[in-house]
């Protein structure tokens, strides 16, 4: 088991930070007959789903934690048929609807109707709960199929909807549910929780290294803890790690450093066709166009004069809506990465006449 | 029908070459003694390949065994038996296929078959020892599955059976065959077998023919046409003498008989065979961008970026990635290229706006053309220096198998995030925050599907971990290794003394 699902936290008074939202979890916990809606939103690896698990600890009891998964199919009214897992308890249903793709609406409707006719009868609580996952995948009609179904079953289901950004969801159902915005923890914060659990695994770790991970971490305690594991298994041997120890980063990370020097190293269409090779081995491997997209400008911004900053970024966030909007990633990408080129070999050509 | 009833009735009356005919004739003659086994016959639609093997057939005296889709060996059971009712079409066409192979190889299949020589009454008694088989359509192939047991059925057959073989293969574009296609029918050691095997092509039907026997019917039935109008004929048949008369036909049925003065002119488009040019001709004409030259100056293109891409068979989308894949090469400035890669992002976008607005099946829209405009025009418009010419290689764009790998190696981290993690996070995230770290952690859980990159970072890391220490003893290492590993590649013997 991974130190990341071993050391979480399974109920509110075991958080480790945002102690605030946790007090107020818990209040909520105690009055479940007026409970609204929540939704929860903030970065990735910011303990959302950690909270809400634990919210329905303090709602409905430990058996909320006995978690079996399922798969369901649906059928559309257009007859396709669609599978979704989905991860239930006696007491609660979680799914990510987006996975339906443009049917989304249909699983929402179904997954509702089916909870809300069937009354809790092991808590005395008497409402279930919904929670669906990554919100902003949903498509326009779903939300506001979302929307109305909230209201006619208010009485016997509450939903928890949680996603990184709320900008994503339309406003009538932000209306209808209290925000709980959950920050990234700070760089201080992951220290701690890094030492607390190599003093669990009982290994040594230096405050300077603990102090390292978690600034590599971009505050994301998930991606802290799988580094600390990975550097742990680096080190081998059962002592600590040692202060020198390399830290482990994504391998993709370094892919993308790598495609940015050599772009920034030759323009041409030959090193754009090897550039392609790159971004070609990035998509097989599952990584996000538009994350492709970012670190890759990011990478860029690192070494680029200030003069043609802001035109890089510009037609990066360009393309990035361009992949948003359509299906066809690798165009975009690579316009992106000739574009690029083409700006910088000007500035180059005006720098040195 | 004109084609019927004009079907050439001897071997001297068919409009394929005679000395063709001849051949044909002397490979059918003479394998018997030289144990060949199989003819194909390679050639567009409608040059007369089979009516050609029929005749001769017919002039030789040898009844022709054929298979064709309906056969069905249990003969006046169809209908009745239910297992033909209830059995899956392509799965039974097929082994019908191998029992018709069986049947006629053997050489006594002939008296249930039908045979469609007409004088086959006559002949059944002793034609079972000189029949020509003839395999006209193939079963439907769709599949590696059924390939492979196609080929195998016909490779047995080859084997086993005592009488020629003739297969036809209608498959080619512009005029010639894929050894490829040829290959997935055949097995490469027969068809290659020199002795067994022989390969013809036939080609289309060449213009004085086509004019001669068009004129041929069309005084036949009394119609007159000038030669300016035949020759018109033939150039959009390409060659193909049963289009060519139907088209005949067609524009004789309008008028009445004996009606000669009007000079009739095919209107362009109207009744043109749809020609569709091959991916290589149509990309090649667009990546190339030719530009007639009036006075030295070039000025306008030489083709229609639309009506090409309409016209190619690839489609807008798949043209597309076709050009965008191969446009580097006939670039030499990057920001020309670039420019190009502009305009290709925004065809792209709005063909994919398309598909999500739901517009799909309608391919007129509005959006699709200019899209369509775009690319067409993307090249001739940016590349200002083109590249010299040379010799290109034309390759399927790697997209697509990018695609599929992508959506393969989706489901893949898809289980192994459901295997490790209770707590089920959006796969976008498992991808980029945890699995790079999973691998490290627990790497025999990780599929090697997914190494690729981790390989190139492991590179990257273990670079860096001999960079660090640069101690004398660790230099003394590395040559050391060095030594080794060149000892490695002379003997192994050494690799003992280096121990001891």
């Amino acid at each position: 088991m991974l130190w990341v699902d071993k050391y979480r936290p399974t109920d509110l008074v075991s958080l480790d930070y945002h102690d605030d939202i946790s007090q107020r979890l818990e209040s909520l916990a105690k009055n479940p007959a007026s409970l609204p809606h929540l939704f929860f939103y903030g970065p990735s690896g910011a303990g959302k789903r950690t909270r809400i698990s634990a919210f329905l600890g303090a709602l409905f009891g430990p058996s909320a934690h006995k978690l079996k998964l399922n798969q369901r199919e649906f059928t559309t009214p257009t007859g396709r048929t669609v599978e979704i897992h989905m991860i239930s308890s006696d007491y609660h249903i979680e799914l990510s609807p987006g996975d339906a793709g443009t049917s989304d609406r249909f699983v929402i409707q179904d997954v509702l109707k089916d909870i809300a006719s069937s009354k809790n009868i092991r808590s005395s609580t008497e409402i279930k709960v919904v929670v669906l996952h990554q919100v902003d995948r949903l498509s326009k009609q779903a939300q506001a199929a979302l929307r109305r179904t909230m209201e006619k079953y208010a009485v016997t289901c509450r939903l928890i909807l949680c996603c990184d950004s709320p900008s994503k969801l339309i406003a009538p159902l932000r209306s209808r549910c209290l925000g709980i915005r959950v920050a990234a923890p700070c760089e201080d914060e992951i220290a701690k929780i890094l030492k607390t659990v190599a003093s669990k695994e009982e290994f040594g770790l230096p405050n300077s290294v603990a102090i390292k991970l978690a600034r590599e971490s971009d505050r994301n305690l998930r991606k802290a803890l799988l580094m600390l594991e990975a550097a742990k298994v680096q080190a081998a041997g059962n002592g600590a790690i040692p202060e020198n120890q390399y830290l482990p980063s994504a391998d993709w990370e370094v892919y993308i450093r790598q495609l940015a020097t050599d772009i920034t190293k030759e323009q041409s269409p030959q090193t754009l066709m090897a550039a392609r090779e790159k971004l070609y081995e990035l998509l097989v491997n599952c990584i996000p166009a538009s994350t492709i997209l970012k670190s890759l400008t990011g990478e860029l911004l690192n070494n680029l004069d200030d003069s043609v900053k802001l035109e890089v970024i510009e037609w990066a966030s360009f393309y990035e809506h361009r992949i948003a909007m359509g299906s066809k990633d690798i165009f975009h990408l690579e316009a992106f990465v000739a574009k690029f080129m083409a700006i910088y070999k000007k500035y180059l050509n005006d720098l040195f006449g | 029908m004109w084609v019927e009833k004009f079907t050439p009735k001897s071997s001297s009356d068919l409009c394929v070459a005679p000395k063709k005919v001849k051949e044909i004739m002397s490979w059918i003659q003479g394998c018997k003694k030289k144990k060949q086994k199989l003819l194909i016959l390679v050639g567009s639609p409608g040059v007369g390949k089979s009516t050609t093997i029929r005749l001769i057939a017919k002039e030789l005296n040898l009844p022709i065994v054929s298979w064709n889709e309906s056969y069905n060996p249990r003969g006046e059971q169809e209908g009745v038996d239910s297992r033909s009712l209830f059995s899956v079409e392509q799965t039974s066409a097929l082994d019908s296929f191998n029992e018709f192979l069986q049947q006629s190889g053997a050489g006594f299949g002939s008296l249930q078959l039908m045979s469609s020589s007409p004088d086959n009454a006559s002949n059944n008694s002793n034609s079972n020892s000189n029949s020509i088989i003839l395999l006209e359509d193939l079963p439907n192939l769709h599949g590696k599955n059924a390939e492979l047991r196609f080929r195998t059925y016909l490779s047995n057959h080859l084997q086993r059976s005592q009488l020629p073989t003739v297969l036809i293969f209608s498959d080619v574009s512009e005029g010639k065959h894929k050894p490829e296609d040829l290959e997935r029918l055949i097995d490469p050691n027969d068809l290659y077998d020199n002795d067994r095997t022989t390969i013809m092509q036939i080609n289309p039907v060449t213009k004085p023919k086509m004019k001669k026997i068009l004129s041929t019917i069309a005084k036949r039935e009394k119609y007159y046409f000038d030669s300016n109008f035949l020759e018109e004929i033939h150039h959009q048949s390409h060659g193909d003498i049963r289009h060519a008369v139907m088209t005949l036909q067609l524009h004789a049925t309008g008028r009445s008989k004996s009606d000669c003065a009007t000079t009739t002119t095919l209107h362009k488009g109207q009744n043109n065979r749809d020609t569709k040019l091959s991916a290589f001709h149509s990309l090649g004409k667009i990546l190339y961008a030719k530009r007639a030259s009036i006075n030295g100056v070039d000025s306008r293109l030489t083709f229609d970026p639309e009506a090409i891409l309409e016209r190619s068979d690839l489609g807008v989308d798949g043209s597309l990635r076709f050009l965008e894949f191969h446009s580097p090469d006939f670039f030499t400035d990057i920001t020309e290229l670039s420019n190009a890669y502009g305009h290709f992002s925004d065809a792209a976008f709005l063909l994919g706006h398309d598909t999500v607005s739901g517009s799909r099946s309608n391919d007129n829209g509005s959006a699709f053309k200019y899209a369509s405009s775009i690319a067409g025009r993307a090249v001739a418009n940016t590349n200002i220096h083109p590249a010299p010419n040379k010799f290109r290689q034309f390759s399927r764009p790697k997209v697509f198998d990018v695609i599929r790998n992508g959506k393969q190696n989706q489901i893949l981290v898809d289980q192994l995030s459901r295997r490790l993690s209770k707590c089920h996070c959006p796969l976008s995230n498992f991808v980029t925050e945890s699995l790079p770290f999973v691998r490290q952690i627990v790497p025999q859980d990780v599929d090697p599907f997914l190494d690729n990159l981790y390989s190139v970072a492991m590179q990257r890391h273990k670079e860096k971990m001999k960079v660090i220490p640069e101690n004398d003893d660790d230099l003394g290492l590395k040559e050391q290794q060095a030594l080794l590993d060149i000892d490695d590649i002379a003997e192994f013997d050494s690799a003992d003394d280096l121990s001891v």
